[in-house]
C-alpha cells in the first residue's frame, strides 16, 4: 500500500514538473573546472554560489539551451526523478533558471 | 605598543600586564614602542567595571570603541586578545581574500591547509615550523587577489589541549606562554615560531596546492586526489570574506583552484605528511 502512494506521487510529481518549461536567467556565471568535473555557478545579483557535482560535459549541454524540460535535464543530468526534481528546484531556488510564465 | 604582524600594524591601548607580557614574549621585536605611527587596528582589553576586576574578573576585547564580543574570564586574557587580533583582520580585510587556514612554505612554494574539522591544523603548523618549514600562518591565508601569492603573517601558532603537551614533548626547547584553562576552545596556549629578523626575509609565495589533512588513529598517510569543484566549495567555505568579495572571490578562488592541486590525507604522523608533500610537490 505504502509502495502505491509512493508511485501515485511519483508519477503526480513527474506530470507536474514535466509539463513546465524552465529558462536560463542571465545574471550568473559559470566556472567549469578543467579536470571535467562538476560546476559553480555565481549569481551576481544575490552573490551566491551553487555547485553541482558530475560530469561537465553534460552540465555544459544543458546550459547551452534556450530552455529545458524534466525529461531533457534527466537525459543530460540524472535521469532518477527525486534527484532530478531536487536539483531542478535548486536552480529555481537560486534564481538560475525560472518557470515559463 | 605598536605590534608589527606583517601585513597589519596593532596599536595596542590597554591590556593588562599579563597580556603585554605575553605580546612581549610573542612578538618580541616585533613591538615598536613610543611609536606615533598610524595603525590599521587599535585594540584594548579592558575590565569592564571596577567590580569585574576584582570579583570573578572579566575581560572585553575592543576594536576602537566597538566590542564584538562578550566579556570573558581574564584568566583567559591573552587568547582573547589573539582571537581578538584575528577578528580585527578577518572581519575588515576586503582587499585580499582571505581564508581560515594555515600556510606553510618550503623552497618558496605554499601549501594551503584549510581548517577543516579534525584537520590538526595548528599541531600540523607547530610540528611542520619547527621542522624545517617557514610558518605564513596558522590561522589564516593572505592571499592577494591579483597575483594570487600568498602573505607571511607574524603570529604565533595557537594550541589547544593534548596539542600543548605533544608539541612540548616534540620540541622541549620550545617558547610558549601559559596555558589558558576552560577557555571555548578548551585548553589553549600560544607558541612562537621565528623571531621578527627572521619573519623579515619571507616574501610572498605562490601557492601549490590545497590540502585537507585528516588526522586517524591506525591510518597509513596516504593522499587522495579531490576534484577541483569539491576543492573550490571546500575553499570558498572556509573564507571569511568570500561572499564580500562576491564575484572577484569567485574568479580569485577558480584561479587559484586551476593553478593549484588539491588533496585530502588522512594521516597519523606528521613526518609521514611531511616526506609525502615534499616528494608529492616536488619541495
Amino acid at each position: 500500500m505504502a509502495l502505491q502512494v509512493l508511485h501515485l506521487h511519483q508519477s503526480d510529481v513527474f506530470k507536474i514538473f514535466s509539463h513546465n518549461k524552465y529558462y536560463f536567467e542571465s545574471n550568473f556565471i559559470k566556472y567549469y573546472p578543467s579536470d571535467g568535473y562538476g560546476v559553480a555557478i555565481f549569481n551576481n545579483d544575490s552573490r551566491d554560489t551553487t555547485f553541482f557535482h558530475g560530469p561537465n560535459d553534460n552540465l555544459k549541454k544543458l546550459f547551452e539551451l534556450e530552455y529545458f524540460d524534466l525529461p531533457i535535464f534527466q537525459q543530460l543530468i540524472t535521469a532518477e526523478l527525486q534527484v532530478a526534481t531536487q536539483l531542478i528546484n535548486r536552480l529555481l531556488v537560486h534564481n538560475i533558471i525560472s518557470k515559463e510564465k | 605598543m605598536l605590534i608589527d604582524v606583517g601585513e597589519y600594524l596593532f596599536r595596542v591601548d590597554s591590556a593588562p600586564s599579563i597580556v603585554k607580557n605575553n605580546l612581549n614574549l610573542m612578538y618580541g621585536d616585533a613591538i615598536i614602542k613610543n611609536s606615533l605611527a598610524p595603525a590599521d587596528f587599535t585594540i584594548s582589553l579592558q575590565h569592564d567595571s571596577l567590580l569585574r576586576k576584582f570579583l570573578k574578573p572579566q575581560v572585553t576585547f575592543y576594536l576602537g570603541s566597538n566590542s564584538p564580543f562578550k566579556p570573558l574570564p581574564a584568566s583567559q586574557s591573552y587568547p582573547v586578545m589573539e582571537w581578538g587580533m584575528n577578528w580585527c583582520i578577518a572581519a575588515t580585510d576586503f582587499n585580499r581574500l582571505i581564508v581560515h587556514a594555515a600556510v606553510l612554505v618550503k623552497n618558496n612554494k605554499a601549501i594551503v591547509f584549510p581548517a577543516t574539522p579534525g584537520s590538526g591544523k595548528s599541531t600540523l603548523s607547530a610540528y611542520f615550523a619547527l621542522s624545517g618549514w617557514k610558518l605564513y600562518s596558522d590561522e589564516m591565508a593572505i592571499i592577494d587577489l591579483e597575483t594570487l601569492k600568498v602573505m607571511p603573517l607574524f603570529r604565533p601558532v595557537c594550541l589547544k589541549n593534548e596539542s600543548i603537551s605533544l608539541v612540548k614533548q616534540w620540541f622541549p626547547e620550545s617558547i610558549f606562554t601559559g596555558i589558558a584553562k576552560d577557555t571555548q576552545k578548551g585548553d589553549v596556549a600560544h607558541l612562537k615560531i621565528n623571531n621578527f629578523a627572521e619573519y623579515k626575509t619571507f616574501s610572498p609565495v605562490d601557492v601549490v596546492a590545497i590540502v585537507f589533512p585528516k588526522y586517524q588513529k591506525n591510518t597509513k598517510t596516504e593522499p587522495y586526489k579531490i576534484s577541483k569543484i569539491a576543492g573550490f566549495e571546500k575553499l570558498a567555505g572556509n573564507s571569511f570574506n568570500y561572499n564580500i568579495l562576491g564575484r572577484t572571490g569567485f574568479e580569485t578562488i577558480q584561479r587559484i583552484i586551476e593553478r593549484t592541486q588539491q588533496v585530502e590525507i588522512n594521516y597519523n604522523d606528521l613526518s609521514d605528511v611531511d616526506d609525502l608533500l615534499t616528494s608529492e610537490f616536488t619541495l
